[in-house]
């Protein structure tokens, strides 16, 4: 069994920490696991890239072009992994939220169209899978959740090999600070997985 | 609640990053003092140990650099306690100069350092493999090639330090620091040695035959020779060679690695149906060069191919050894550009040099793919790094242009310096027009006002570098009447890194209380004759200063100091505190889209349909900075 995640953001969005999360959940289940950060000055602003390797892996980063699936955090960061990651009828999981960098506030650069990056990203996955994420913790009134949000909807697409159970139980032994809000906010994902169910 | 790396569970199974690992390890094999200065990606191990410190007895600290990071090590092991130093690549070039003496010392206790190299510098200025540092001061190396080693690794560092009484490298990379990985645990079974100073070079050398220079040092070098003569031999016993299948399908051919290479190697083993066909040989000692057993690998082979992380370190090493082995084995690697030979090494360039070498069909991308990155590539924009919103840097930065520009002063030099702040060289604020190394600001703005081109010659430098290695050269400046200016932007963190205490902050590693040093009274005492303190939130206070510091007649310092904002943000959060944040009026915004070009904060948007301005309050901290900005007033609280 193996199965290649990338999880595609900007710094502070909690890419690092949902990554921990969906790592610890699998060892719980009971599978190996590399999880890997790619990084420069976190925080800044800059896009972050983590993979997640569940079952019979060694290198900790996933292959070019190997990925099943991608969950994108914000749109144009989803694009760039699934250009250099997703495999061929693999999967995109995409929060439409964007967030803009400074090439595009300061005017130098468009930010590309949000439905065009989705119809794109069709042509190559066999399932795309967006919805604007960032309202549903909004409705939580728990913004900065949007990361765990997003692995409620990872969970309810039917993809991982474990129950989301074990991802609540990681949530509990990562999140020690506001913890239940953070069980809210996946279990508010998960309960907006009403999608289709895809398949790798 | 405990740490995991706190528990006793043998056989367990859990998941750590390469750095807890590395962690772990200290607490499995009995370290007891351990030391570092903050460095991506090092960083972790020491803010692990931090937390569990109180609980083992162990000292644990953030020390100024990481020289002295490593001489609190060299102490510790002097008197018997097992100590080790952590650091990144670059980190490590500080430490050159007490490890080249600690090596002719031995000590009954262990002396690690854990070595993290940043191939691709995805949080460094360069490339450096300090294989090469260690060959130099002739140290053995060990390269764990994953998490669970890493772990492992430390407690093997231990035995051959203590066995042959020489300090120990543990080279790390990136890839392992940062990578989270499963590890079975081991006993934690913690014994103390009591302390007791013992140094073979105080008995063997300089007090028993009161010898010194040419008649001492050749015989001390000698004995450094001697230990690393049993280096191989104990490397083997602690099982630090791997060789996988010796049969192997591909008689001729075989494979050396070490590090996270060798998981590059497997993943290409497995995603080829090779498994049990390609000899691998895994290296986790590289210094002292594993001869004997590099040569046995080696004897029946007609090509092999080196994958390592780095130099071509291992490759040319070997390229020695087969002289006289092997002399018909082609040697295959970066060197023969089978293998990149700048940047971090990844899956694809070992699928691509062994395809190639084997004569495999390369993988080939689907068109559809092909297309889909062509066209993304047209579409997807850069996201360059940018300070915080709300970050006082950027305030700083903004005010000194300001203020040089009021004082018509338009050239002007400025040399940054290595943290946070470093981002005032990028768009928008372009302040700084060059970097170098750490206290280099200072250091090379000296120079730059010797030279005598007759500008301005501003250095910045955060808080952290300034203890690090700014002084000597603020010194330097009073010393050699270099009439520079130096701005300290003091955030009370060492920020970059991870928000690490620092010998301002009144608080050590360890959360213990500790006397303050204050920059202020550093800079007097280095003989400055103004020192300016503002708070760079306070623009008009903060211009007024920066405008007489530029002005005055000798070099001057202004400190910008206010917390960091992700600090600020961190604890308002904790505190469930509500953050008043701005926004814009948009009767009153004309457009002219100053905030953006001029200021850059990343709370600050423009909304291209109605040609606004707007502030997002999910990322607006509420520094209020932009008001002295905008030039109608738009933003408004």
């Amino acid at each position: 069994m193996e199965l290649n995640i990338i999880i595609a953001g900007v710094g502070g969005q909690g890419n690092v920490r949902a990554a921990q999360i969906l790592g610890l959940a699998a060892v719980k289940a009971g599978f190996n696991v590399n999880v890997s950060d790619v990084y420069g000055i976190s925080q800044r602003g800059g896009a972050v890239v983590s993979h997640v390797r569940i079952g019979d892996v060694h290198g900790p980063l996933v292959e070019e072009h190997k990925a099943d699936i991608i969950l994108g955090l914000e749109p144009m960061e989803a694009l760039r992994a699934v250009a250099r990651f997703l495999k061929m009828g693999g999967v995109v999981i995409l929060n439409t939220r964007p967030i803009y960098p400074i090439e595009v506030t300061t005017g130098r650069a468009n930010y590309p169209d949000v439905n065009e990056m989705i119809k794109m990203m069709k042509e190559v996955a066999s399932s795309v899978i967006a919805l604007d994420a960032m309202k549903i913790v909004e409705e939580e009134g728990f913004p900065i959740a949007l990361n765990i949000a997003m692995l409620g909807l990872l969970a309810g697409s039917g993809l991982l090999p474990f129950k989301p159970d074990f991802i609540e139980e990681a949530i509990k032994e990562v999140l020690t600070f506001m913890t239940e809000k953070n069980i809210r906010a996946f279990r508010a994902g998960l309960k907006a997985s009403t999608f289709a169910r895809p398949s790798l | 609640m405990k740490h995991i790396i706190e528990k006793n569970s043998p056989g367990e199974r859990v998941l750590l990053l390469g750095n807890e690992a590395i962690a772990r390890g200290a607490l499995e094999s009995n370290i007891e003092i351990a030391a570092s200065y903050p460095g991506t990606p090092a960083s972790e191990i020491i803010d692990t140990l931090a937390l569990v410190a109180n609980n083992f007895g162990i000292h644990v600290e953030w020390s100024t650099n990481e020289k002295v990071a490593f001489e609190v090590a060299i102490g510790g092991a002097m008197c018997g306690k097992r100590s080790m130093a952590s650091m990144k690549h670059i980190g490590a070039n500080w430490i050159m100069d007490p490890l080249m003496h600690s090596v002719y010392h031995g000590f009954n206790a262990a002396l690690l350092i854990i070595s993290a190299d940043d191939p691709s510098g995805h949080s460094s200025a360069n490339e450096q493999d300090n294989r090469y540092m260690a060959n130099m001061a002739e140290i053995p190396v060990l390269e764990p090639s994953n998490v669970q080693e890493a772990k492992d690794f430390v407690k093997a560092g231990v035995e051959i330090s203590e066995r042959i009484r020489l300090p120990v490298m543990i080279r790390m990379v990136t890839r392992i620091c940062h990578s989270k990985g499963v590890v079975t645990l081991s006993e934690l079974n913690r014994n103390f040695n009591p302390p007791k100073f013992y140094d073979d070079y105080h008995k063997e050398f300089v007090l028993n035959d009161n010898i010194v220079g040419p008649r001492a040092v050749p015989r001390m070098h000698e004995v450094l020779h001697k230990k690393l003569e049993r280096v191989e031999d104990i490397a083997e016993e602690l099982s630090l060679f791997k060789e996988e299948n010796s049969e192997g399908h591909y008689e001729d051919f075989g494979v050396i690695s070490s590090s996270v290479a060798v998981s590059y190697v497997l993943d290409f083993i497995k995603r080829r149906g090779l498994i049990g066909k390609i000899k691998l040989l895994k290296l986790g000692l590289t210094y002292p060069f594993p001869r004997k057993n590099v040569s046995k690998f080696i004897s029946n082979l007609n090509r092999v191919l080196i994958v390592e992380e780095g130099e071509p370190f291992i490759e040319r090493n070997l390229a020695a050894l087969a002289k006289e082995e092997n002399p018909r084995l082609e040697i295959l690697g970066k060197l023969t550009n089978h293998i990149p030979r700048e940047g971090e090494l990844n899956f694809s360039a070992v699928d691509n040099a062994l395809s190639r070498i084997l004569g495999l069909e390369p993988e080939v991308l689907p068109k559809e793919k092909l297309m889909f990155m062509e066209r993304a590539s047209k579409i997807l924009t850069p996201r360059t790094l940018t300070m915080c919103a709300g970050c006082p840097h950027r305030a700083a930065y903004y005010v000194a242009k300001k203020a040089l520009r009021s004082l018509q002063k338009p050239e002007y030099i400025a040399i940054g310096d290595i943290g946070c702040y470093t981002l005032g060289m990028n768009l928008p604020l372009r302040f700084m027009q060059n970097v170098f190394g750490m206290g280099g600001s200072i250091g090379v703005a000296n120079g730059a006002f010797h030279s005598g081109i007759g500008v301005p010659i501003i250095a910045t430098i955060g808080d952290s570098t300034f203890y690090h290695a700014g002084i000597p050269a603020l010194i330097n400046a009073t010393f050699n009447r270099a009439n520079i200016k130096v701005m300290v932007l003091d955030n009370f963190v060492t920020g970059m890194t991870g928000y690490q205490p620092h010998p301002g902050t009144g608080q050590t590693a360890t959360g213990q209380e500790t006397k303050k040093v204050h920059i202020e009274e550093i800079c007097k005492a280095c003989g400055i004759d103004l020192v300016k303190i503002v708070d760079p939130y306070d623009y008009k206070s903060s211009l007024e200063a920066m405008k007489e510091v530029i002005n005055f007649p000798g070099p001057a310092v202004i400190i910008f100091r206010r917390l960091c904002a992700q600090v600020r943000i961190r604890m308002a959060r904790m505190a469930g505190e509500r953050i008043l944040t701005y926004s814009v009026d948009a009767e009153k915004c004309n457009g002219c889209r100053t905030c953006i070009i001029a200021f850059g904060c990343p709370a600050i948007g423009f909304d291209l349909k109605n040609r606004k301005a707007f502030i997002d309050p999910n990322i607006c901290i509420g520094c209020g900075v932009c008001i002295n900005v905008c030039p109608n007033s738009a933003i408004v609280r």
